[in-house]
């Protein structure tokens, strides 16, 4: 089991690296970035699918369960 | 633009105008307070705030974005990487900290942890070098626009922008800025759900169709569905897609928007409803300039030759507009996207004012003056408005594009990495924010200076020493580097509890 922070630091890690992996392999790989399916270039169809795996995964990280305190409530920082 | 274009267009303009005064004037109404300045009272619910949110994208990113996917094709899609990767890392790790820590500015959420004002006053001067360039960048846009548009002359168009922005956000402050950028993305959507529902129609919502034509068109030819026409080679491509994403996220324009709701929770919800808005639109509007290549390229009244577009490859989102949807449409369209600078603008100000008292005048200057900070944050709106203004009267020719690295570099570089190691990193020390900090100002600084954008475009030599456009492959990783040796190299002032 490992903490919150530690997770969200592991998630946003990943989330670089599905973005980096992403943004090259069509620049390594020729013949990925020519390959289509139903017309659609894959190339295209794989950045799609990756922002969405990071949006969906972004979504499934659940808030954290106390929610810190609460700087700035009411009266705070007026002058 | 026929001249009913341009009457309508005309006419949403002055109804821009109307609405975003009667929105600052009800919030000014609605009290002054300090806390209903600076975070609108902290009332703002996590639907709303992610409207707003969304209201900050501005009109370059947007007709910036077509134009990316309309011109190089597939390299625009590094955009789309790096924004939503930028507004995931927001979601993930900074919307629910943010708030929890932090009051009215990112250097509160600095200052909790270390005592002294060095690091909030190194996050100050970093803010002020987003917000000043982005300011200025808006007012030249809209001179611009208001030129292109209209037909008025360029400096009528600063003016006049100029003096709206100051107004609605001396009067409105967080508030009025908030409700301003609500209705903005309300209309924003609106127009691009209607856009992007005629562009499909016109190729019988066949996405190979789309890109097929794009393909056919496209001088480039197959080449526009791969990357390489803006992009050249791994590098570019990498430092551009970062510099999107974590200039995204050190914005502190948008990360104030974070103080507004009434919990960590609702930040957290807020900022996943503004990821969600971001993927959409930010496909959508590729979408359409893939599109675009097939219906208006060569196209006579909206193209010169090929892809070179009557005004600029700026324009091709509203040619795009105005060849589906014709005079109307395309005039309402004009007055959203100004309306769009003014939401993005206000909200850029507001934040450069109160670093500018919060993190600069109260911290440094004079911690316990007695004149209100309201009132201070009023004249330094001004103050802001007018500094930038007179800097887009004197340089009509700025390269828009080198404003916006700028702003993107330092968020990146800077605020970046000090807020993900003061929030997650608990052997972070005041010396490491502080070497951090200053490696990060200092490299993005200099590897603009010996980029292509100053080295070669702006001062006239043949080759640059910097090879990239965007430093932040280089002074992320020092940033990051810098704080780590500060830290574990300090001997003193270890960190407070955090």
């Amino acid at each position: 089991m490992i903490g919150v922070a530690k997770r969200d630091v592991l998630c946003a890690a990943l989330v670089l690296l599905v973005v980096v992996a992403v943004g090259l392999a069509p620049m390594l790989l020729p013949g990925f970035a020519r390959a289509r399916i139903a017309g659609v270039p894959v190339s295209i169809l794989v950045v799609f699918l990756a922002t969405v795996g990071v949006l969906l995964l972004s979504l499934s990280l659940a808030p954290r369960a106390s929610s810190a305190p609460n700087r700035g409530q009411r009266g705070e920082g007026s002058r | 633009v026929s001249i009913a274009g341009r009457e309508w267009a005309f006419a949403a303009f002055f109804a821009v105008i109307v609405l975003a005064f009667a929105l600052a004037w009800r919030a000014a109404r609605r009290g002054s307070s300090s806390e209903s300045f600076f975070v609108a009272g902290r009332r703002i619910g996590a639907k709303m705030n992610a409207l707003a949110l969304l209201g900050e994208m501005s009109a370059a990113s947007i007709m910036g974005t077509a134009a990316l996917a309309f011109s190089y094709g597939f390299d625009a899609l590094y955009s789309v990487l790096g924004v939503v990767g930028g507004w995931a890392l927001i979601l993930i790790l900074l919307a629910e900290r943010l708030r929890a820590k932090g009051n009215r500015t990112l250097g509160d959420v600095l200052s909790a942890r270390f005592e002294g004002s060095g690091v909030r006053l190194l996050l100050a001067v970093s803010a002020l070098g987003v917000a000043i360039p982005h300011t200025f960048s808006q007012f030249v846009a809209a001179g611009v626009l208001v030129k292109g548009l209209f037909g008025l002359s360029y400096e009528s168009g600063v003016i006049i922008f100029g003096v709206l922005t100051a107004v609605c956000v001396i009067l409105g402050g967080m508030l009025g800025t908030t409700w301003i950028q609500i209705v903005k993305a309300l209309l924003l959507i609106s127009c691009l759900a209607v856009i992007l529902v005629l562009t499909l129609a016109s190729y019988h919502f066949d996405l190979a169709t789309i890109f097929a034509s794009a393909a056919a068109v496209h001088p480039a030819g197959e080449a526009v569905l791969r990357p390489g026409l803006l992009m050249h080679g791994p590098f570019d491509a990498l430092s551009f897609v970062l510099t999107m994403g974590l200039g995204a996220a050190g914005l502190p324009h948008i990360l104030s928007r974070y103080f507004t709701v009434p919990d960590p929770r609702q930040a957290r919800q807020s900022a996943a409803l503004a990821l969600s808005g971001v993927v959409l639109i930010n496909w959508a509007v590729v979408l359409m300039g893939f599109a675009a290549i097939g219906l208006i390229a060569g196209r006579s009244g909206y193209a010169l030759e090929g892809i070179q577009l009557v005004g600029g490859e700026n324009m091709a989102f509203l040619h795009l507009a105005h060849y589906l949807a014709g005079d109307v449409f395309f005039g309402l369209l004009c007055g959203v996207v100004l309306m769009t600078v003014l939401a993005a603008v206000s909200a850029v100000v507001l934040s450069a004012a109160t670093t500018l008292i919060v993190d600069f005048y109260r911290a440094v200057v004079q911690p316990a003056g007695k004149a209100s900070d309201v009132l201070l944050s009023r004249i330094a709106i001004a103050l802001v408005c007018l500094i930038a203004g007179i800097f887009a009267l004197l340089s009509r020719q700025s390269n828009i594009g080198l404003l916006a690295a700028i702003a993107h570099a330092f968020a990146a570089s800077v605020n970046f990495p000090l807020l993900v190691l003061t929030l997650y990193w608990p052997g972070l020390t005041r010396r490491g924010a502080l070497l951090g900090g200053a490696v990060g100002f200092i490299t993005a600084l200099g590897a603009l200076i010996l980029g292509p954008l100053v080295w070669c475009d702006m001062l006239g030599f043949a080759a640059p020493i910097f090879p990239n456009h965007y430093p932040t492959l280089v002074s992320v990783p020092a940033a990051f580097l810098a704080a780590w040796l500060g830290s574990v190299r300090a001997r003193d002032a270890r960190a407070l509890d955090f």
